[in-house]
């Protein structure tokens, strides 16, 4: 990552398990750089919005310790490959971070797979973007085609809980 | 007062079964022919009945979570029938063991009407397995498969075809009606769809990569395997006469239906999470307009 601070260093200083040096170092560094500033709210946003989830997720479903560790490492992963110029450019919630979601609290229940292929295909029957992706105004039918997807193989509950997760993180129902 | 089903129960469930098929068997061994035995080795009548009745009731639950015209729907519509005919075989044959029909010629008339709710039972549950795999393959799943899959089905073949070359050791091949005698040969093959569409569900389980409704498809997937090889070694005149072989072989056969109802729970119990989860989240406006085919922009 750019300015000399690694991921690593950005999640530790994010979820307060920065070293005091650490710590100081990049403050320092953000107060003189507008641009880390702005990737700095970025990630408190999406720390805010991850903690927030989570704490959703482990109320409901009470993984055993080991899934939730897996479940954590997977969402970390993400985070870390998460394209930094995206995520530097959002205001707000875009598209692609509902979806990162929308993916999050989905994946422990019906499975990785079962999670890319449902998305990929509510994402096929409502985009028009040229390259596929999904721009701000397919969100609410993106969320209506995953649910009936998931309804269709996983039963009305699924259809339920993805519709009212989706509507809960679209910027009209947050 | 209301008892709540847990997967403590259906495990303990399932332990007991093993425990008393593999004494059954041992009684078998012991005291060969002797009522004591007869009553050992068709113990198993009661506690079938009851794990039906369990997958039966769970079966419907999850059926009525699917909306009306679903593939899913009716798969777990023909998966509730098939416990439903084995609930009716499982009493009919208990029935005549209490009445002392099954040794006298009776036997081969009345008794052996018991294929007729067994090959139902297996038919229903096989179409109902296809069900569910048309349902999946509409998201792409159960559609690829590899050269090692192929491997536990050409086991799964072999063992159906030296299932039907020990034939003359069923019970109703001498019934007195033809159609009995057919559907008992025809048996293992009854057996066997079900058990290569488990492993197409397997392969699905797989392409689902974790999560909770994968594990509930691996019970169901080993249900339908452990019912086709306790068969095997049920019928198998080299096998039955091996003591360990013929006493692992009778547990399992008594505790497979314990590994449905168990499957079934566990799918349940999904919906109840998901059901939890969604309380989480507030009412959606459109939610009344859920049960709806998918739409497509433009």
């Amino acid at each position: 990552m750019a300015h000399d601070i690694s991921e690593r260093e950005w999640l530790e200083y994010v979820a307060g398990a920065a070293s005091a040096e650490q710590a100081t170092r990049i403050q320092r560094h953000v107060d003189g750089c507008p641009e880390c500033a702005r990737l700095l709210d970025d990630l408190v946003n999406w720390h805010d919005l991850l903690s927030t989830e989570g704490s959703r997720l482990r109320q409901a479903l009470r993984l055993p310790e080991h899934e939730m560790d897996a479940f954590i490492d997977r969402t970390v992963d993400r985070i870390r490959s998460a394209p930094h110029p995206e995520l530097a450019a959002s205001s707000g919630r875009s598209p692609a971070e509902r979806m990162f979601l929308l993916r999050s609290l989905i994946e422990p229940i019906f499975g990785s797979g079962t999670a890319g292929a449902a998305m990929d295909l509510a994402l096929r029957r409502c985009t028009t973007h040229p390259e596929g992706r999904l721009v701000r105004d397919d969100w609410p039918l993106f969320v209506r085609n995953l649910s009936d997807t998931l309804a269709s193989i996983c039963g009305l509950a699924a259809g339920r809980l993805v519709n009212r997760a989706g509507h809960s993180l679209s910027p009209e129902g947050a | 007062m209301r008892v709540r089903c847990t997967p403590a129960m259906l495990w303990t469930a399932f332990g007991f079964s093993l425990v008393c098929g593999a004494v059954s068997k041992a009684i078998g061994f012991a005291h060969p022919g002797e009522p004591v035995t007869r009553f050992a080795s068709n113990a198993y009548g009661p506690l079938y009945i009851v794990a039906n009745a369990i997958s039966l009731h769970f079966c419907r639950r999850i059926c009525s979570d699917h909306r009306d015209r679903s593939t899913m729907h009716l798969a777990w519509f023909l998966m509730a029938l098939s416990c439903a005919a084995s609930i009716i075989r499982h009493a009919f044959e208990w029935t005549t063991y209490l009445l002392n029909w099954n040794d006298d010629p009776l036997r081969a008339s009345v008794v052996s009407l018991r294929q007729i709710p067994t090959v139902l039972a297996m038919a229903l549950m096989t179409a109902g397995l296809v069900a569910m795999w048309s349902s999946f393959a509409a998201i792409g799943f159960g559609m690829r498969f590899r050269w090692r899959d192929a491997l536990l089905p050409a086991v799964i073949v072999g063992l159906t075809i030296a299932d039907l070359s020990y034939r003359q050791n069923m019970w109703d091949v001498r019934s007195g009606y033809a159609t009995m005698r057919y559907l008992q040969v025809l048996s293992p093959l009854s057996l066997a769809l079900p058990a290569l569409l488990g492993l197409v569900l397997q392969r699905i389980a797989e392409e689902m990569r974790g999560g909770q409704f994968a594990d509930a498809l691996r019970y169901l997937v080993w249900s339908l395997l452990l019912r086709l090889a306790s068969l095997f070694t049920t019928f198998s005149p080299s096998l039955k006469g091996v003591f360990v072989v013929a006493i692992v072989g009778t547990a399992a056969f008594w505790a497979t239906p314990w590994l449905f109802a168990l499957a079934v729970l566990r799918r349940w119990r999904l919906t109840e999470s998901l059901s939890e989860m969604a309380k989480l989240y507030a009412l959606h406006p459109d939610e009344q307009d859920l049960p709806q085919a998918p739409r497509v922009r433009g």
